[in-house]
């Protein structure tokens, strides 16, 4: 107890001073703020979807959407964010959304409950987005997991030897990458999520973008989005890899610099400095068609579930246009909402008593193959709507039994990119960008090419998982490399600074299975597959048929490469497998892919030791290669033997 | 212990009763310029218009708020602080009466202020105070009427949000403090730090239903109460048989008393810890990190 | 004088105490008079949504509609714990908002507080105009 002539001691009066300065001086710093355009009245903002748009204070009068995008529908805010009910800039424009397409905020954006949410979640768990092959593929091929197949997410990548080679040269090619720069779609576009297919920018909105990074003055135009998804908007990703987009309309990469095109006869010059040369385009590219045609949305958005690899997402297969049966089709009513709405847009003629044709794959409808009234299928561009003629195939396509199982783009490929070694490398001392991360890293991993050219592709085995059975398909070597730089699955920070090809922790010789898109209406030659040993995966070599006794026996073949042979394996350089024998294990960046076996090595060359002395004409096509196993038991005397040199 | 931070702070700083009067006094001034240009017939409206076309309303808007806030705040502990005293043994038995009532009528007031924003969380906070009330059996119904009014009208918790809790309070304070005014020292620091506050931390209206939806930081134990228990029912039997075992207070002597007074403060704890984890790991569709 | 205090059943004080109580019921059902709601008129009320609908579920206010290929569903949007707008779809999952109870896609109650399932609502068909009038619960 205190005693009573104590005096209580005084209040703090300095805490409360200074509070109440503070508060004071900012409640006139609040007053004093430039305030929006004055005076406001309730008819200069306007209601959209149930509340008062702030936006339009500043932005009036945005065009360039559709109806359905209108701002005076749907608003401002409810793809950008921010905060539309405040007239001063700084604050409408916190938490506002530059790019709403982008994955990192599509579900509140594209993906609201209201809008498109159903294909926000299909195209976030697509392999655009995921990129699970890719990161799958990447680590088995860097010897971090024991196969190809597996979990992967380009957003989720971690700090192993393979995640780092993929952050600093790969993993921009996603969907997950975002777009931070509001321009149109170019050939160096990469990711952005709904955007980096559906964005439009007219000439006019491209010209008011750069008057106002000019001059600040705000754009009235806004780039259309929409589904006129050209092959421009693919080019950005897939002209690398595969170069699925460039080989579409017959251009080759080279390795030349820009300065030693002007040697070419025919040639084109990326944004990138990449100079492509003219090798021949797809028949479809020709007849019009764009990657759209083909590929439906199901293909590129994904159908909900997660696949592993490319192959498996596509939908669409030859035989859906290019029939031999009647097809199954579907009524308008049939139709699943995604393709009435995208029908309706395209505002295609009669669609409601047209009969649309089942993909042979999944029985999911494929709008633009139909049937008329009048029974007749047709095609029809999806952005032209022109119709082009469905042709079907030729009677050679099924004459032969045994080529029961290749695949239509065994025959009708006309060249595919080839690469023929390359050696990977860390290098600690040098420093790039990480694009996973954004920023600069120490230690870059570098590719080192040797040759990439534009040659038939070689042919292999691969299983179908759709078809259940294996087929005949198209290969290119996915990496005959070696890779430097690694200890302990990660990268080596005391590797040597400097190229060093000698040195490496991992040879890899694995080829992919592939469709290049550079599809010939006429087929290859009979020769072309059945006596060129490259194309059986043994590589640039000359192969010569020697002689036997009776029919019984196996006619001796020899074959002598080219190329130098690689000293990691012994095998030529750009060889898949060894001659006449069976590779089952680490050849290809696919389970169930695989190089010709001995017996198909052999039954293969064993064609094209008839077709030395007989031309696949009619005549002998009739008597030999249609009945090719009656044929050998009725081959006379000196079919056993080989009279000329082989070519 | 905390006796003497108490002491600490009442005797160099304000007593929280006055800074809760204080902070009372400051939300009802502020609520009047407010209550002009809100119209309670199109209110979501007219608060979105006010928010764009008038600075100062945005700031008296926010003053209110955060002023309505300190009141609830700094009420709760200046509770805590004369329980633990006892000083409510010292109380005529009527004034305790009313001033248990008028505490009730805070919580009150304090969310039909949040009903009456009428945005997306506004109306959830509506529907779920209306379900709590028509389940109480017998007067349920009459009572949601007597509290909410009209299921589409915002009117009566209007009537009560400015006029008849407030008033009430007003003059329960006044009755209890036995002074019609705080002292100064707490009006400076309530403007200030509220001030403040308003202007750094301005408030806006919950457009988007996609946004995690929280409801007012002091119902969030409440929330995950009814998300655990499924009747809500039981809920309401557990609020009023606190409520009640709280009103006794007054008449318990000795060690009932101290005993029930630190079981209280053990619930208090406990519903904080559930306001934690609603409020910072739960996700907008109620998945948690924890339970 | 000797002035003893007799025994009273009431003292004046707090008869009129009781008295005072007694007459503030009055106000108090006036005030419960002027405030209640007023009854409803007795037509049922109905949204009209269009036959397109997506596919899976979709939210329309006080309606949530499920469409399977050719079956569709229509359910009030209404939690049944305690009366919320149930706007949320997460993992073939409805979720209401206010306190977390999940219902699958055919309403039925997976996880509380809730115990009971959401209510389907009746509805017609237009096919001619491609639409549905959804009947609503008063």
């Amino acid at each position: 107890m205190r005693p009573d002539n104590q005096a209580l001691p005084k209040k703090w009066i300095l805490p409360a001073l200074v509070i109440g300065l503070a508060g004071l001086m900012l409640t006139i710093a609040h007053f004093y703020r430039e305030e929006g355009p004055q005076p406001l009245q309730e008819k200069d903002i306007p209601v959209v979807m149930g509340h008062r748009e702030g936006c339009f204070l500043c932005h009036q009068e945005m065009t360039g959407l559709s109806p359905s995008h209108d701002p005076l529908a749907i608003g401002c805010s409810s793809c950008h964010q921010g905060n539309p009910l405040s007239a001063d800039k700084e604050m409408a424009h916190q938490g506002v959304v530059k790019v709403p397409g982008n994955m990192e905020t599509v579900m509140a954006t594209c993906g609201q409950s209201d809008c498109h949410r159903d294909l926000a979640v299909k195209v976030t768990g697509s392999l655009m987005a995921t990129g699970q092959g890719m990161v799958s593929v990447n680590r088995y091929v860097f010897g971090e997991t024991q196969s190809p197949d597996g979990p992967g997410h380009l957003s989720h990548l971690s700090s192993s030897a393979a995640d780092t080679h993929l952050r600093q040269l790969c993993v921009t090619c996603h969907l997950g990458f975002p777009k931070t720069v509001s321009a149109a779609i170019d050939e160096k576009s990469r990711g952005g999520g709904c955007t980096a297919c559906h964005i439009d920018y007219s000439a006019e909105a491209r010209q008011q973008m750069a008057d106002y990074h000019q001059s600040r003055e705000l754009p009235r135009l806004h780039p259309a989005l929409n589904i006129k998804v050209g092959n421009e908007r693919c080019f950005g990703c897939h002209s690398r890899s595969a170069r699925i987009s460039l080989n579409y309309e017959g251009w080759h990469e080279t390795l030349l610099k820009p300065k030693e095109a002007k040697q070419l006869e025919k040639f084109r010059i990326l944004q990138d400095r990449r100079v492509l040369t003219f090798q021949g385009a797809d028949v479809h590219h020709e007849k019009g068609m764009l990657c759209l045609d083909c590929h439906s949305a199901r293909d590129a958005m994904g159908d909900g579930t997660g696949y592993n690899h490319q192959g498996e997402q596509v939908e669409i297969a030859c035989i859906d246009c290019h029939r031999q049966d009647q097809g199954r089709f579907v009524t308008y009513g049939d139709l699943d909402a995604d393709s009435i709405k995208i029908l309706q847009l395209r505002n295609v003629e009669n669609r409601k008593s047209t009969e649309y044709l089942a993909s042979d794959r999944t029985g999911r409808p494929l709008i633009n193959l139909t049937r008329g009234p009048d029974g007749a299928v047709r095609f029809q561009g999806k952005l032209d709507q022109q119709p082009r003629e469905l042709k079907t195939p030729a009677a050679a396509c099924t004459a032969i039994p045994e080529h029961d199982r290749l695949t239509c783009q065994t025959c009708h490929t006309r060249w595919a990119p080839t690469c023929i070694e390359c050696h990977t490398q860390y290098l600690p001392d040098k420093q790039r960008k990480d694009h996973y991360t954004g920023e600069k890293v120490q230690g870059v991993w570098r590719e080192y090419k040797e040759e990439f050219l534009a040659l038939p592709p070689v042919m292999g085995v691969r299983m179908d998982k759709r078809l259940k059975r294996e087929v005949v398909d198209t290969f290119i070597p996915g990496m005959i490399l070696t890779i430097g730089g690694i200890s302990d699955n990660r990268p080596d920070s005391n590797a040597p600074p400097e190229k060093d090809p000698d040195r490496y922790q991992v040879f890899r010789r694995m080829f992919a299975p592939t469709f290049s898109h550079t599809v010939q209406l006429e087929s290859r030659s009979c020769q072309s597959c059945h006596q060129d040993p490259r194309v059986l995966g043994l590589g640039e070599g000359r192969i010569e048929y020697g002689t036997v006794t009776d029919r019984t026996g196996e006619i001796p073949i020899q074959f002598t490469p080219e190329s130098r042979r690689h000293p990691a394996d012994g095998l030529p350089r750009d060889a898949w497998t060894s001659f006449l024998e069976t590779k089952t294990r680490d050849t290809a960046t696919r389970t169930g892919s695989r190089p010709f076996n001995r017996v198909e090595q052999q039954q293969v060359l064993r064609v094209g030791q008839c077709l030395l002395c007989h031309p696949p004409d009619p005549g002998n096509s009739a008597r030999i290669y249609t009945r090719f196993a009656q044929a050998l038991e009725e081959r006379p005397s000196q079919c056993l033997q080989t009279p000329k040199p082989t070519q | 212990m905390p006796g003497s931070i108490f002491n600490f702070w009442n005797l160099r700083c304000s007593t929280f009763g006055n800074l809760a009067f204080a902070a009372f006094i400051i939300a009802v001034v502020s609520g009047i310029p407010l209550s002009i240009a809100y119209d309670v017939e199109r209110a979501s409206d007219s608060l979105q218009l006010i928010l764009l076309t008038s600075q100062s309303a945005v700031f008296f808007r926010s003053l209110h708020y955060w002023s309505g806030q300190a009141f609830l705040l700094f009420t709760l502990i200046h509770v805590i602080e004369h329980l633990s005293k006892n000083s409510e043994r010292g109380l005529k038995e009527g004034l305790w009466l009313r001033l248990v009532l008028a505490l009730l009528f805070a919580f009150f007031v304090m969310v039909s202020g949040f009903i009456l924003k009428a945005d997306v969380e506004g109306r959830m906070a509506r529907q779920i105070l209306s379900g709590l009330l028509e389940i109480i059996p017998m007067v349920g119904t009459e009572l949601r009427i007597a509290v909410l009014g009209n299921a589409d009208s915002l009117k009566l918790i209007y009537i009560h949000h400015l006029i008849t809790t407030t008033l009430f309070i007003g003059i329960v304070i006044i009755e209890h403090m036995r002074r019609a005014w705080p002292e100064l020292l707490s009006y400076v620091y309530l403007l200030g730090v509220s001030a403040m506050l308003a202007v750094l931390i301005p408030q806006g209206l919950q457009l988007s239903g996609a946004a995690k939806i929280r409801g007012p930081w002091y119902f969030m134990g409440l929330q995950e109460l009814l998300h655990w228990i499924p009747n809500p029912l039981v809920v309401m039997v557990l609020l009023t048989g606190g409520l009640l075992i709280f009103l006794l207070l007054r008449w318990m002597k000795g060690a009932g008393s101290g005993w029930t007074k630190k079981g209280l403060f053990v619930l208090l704890v406990v519903y904080g810890v559930l306001t934690i984890n609603n409020w910072g790991f739960r996700d907008a569709n109620w998945n948690s990190l924890f339970f | 004088m000797n002035h003893t205090l007799k025994p009273v059943l009431l003292t004046r004080k707090s008869f009129l105490k009781i008295t005072a109580i007694l007459l503030s019921v009055y106000p108090l059902k006036l005030f419960y008079d002027v405030s209640r709601t007023r009854p409803g008129t007795g037509t049922q009320k109905q949204q009209v949504l269009t036959m397109d609908l997506p596919e899976g579920i979709s939210f329309h206010t006080d309606i949530i509609a499920w469409r399977e290929k050719d079956k569709t569903v229509f359910f009030a949007a209404r939690c049944p714990h305690l009366g919320c707008q149930i706007n949320r779809f997460e993992n073939e999952r409805l979720i209401c908002p206010c306190h977390g109870s999940q219902f699958s896609m055919a309403g039925k109650v997976l996880e509380g507080p809730a115990v009971r399932d959401l209510t389907e609502l009746s509805f017609a068909a237009d096919a001619a105009r491609r639409q549905y009038t959804v009947f609503l619960p008063n």
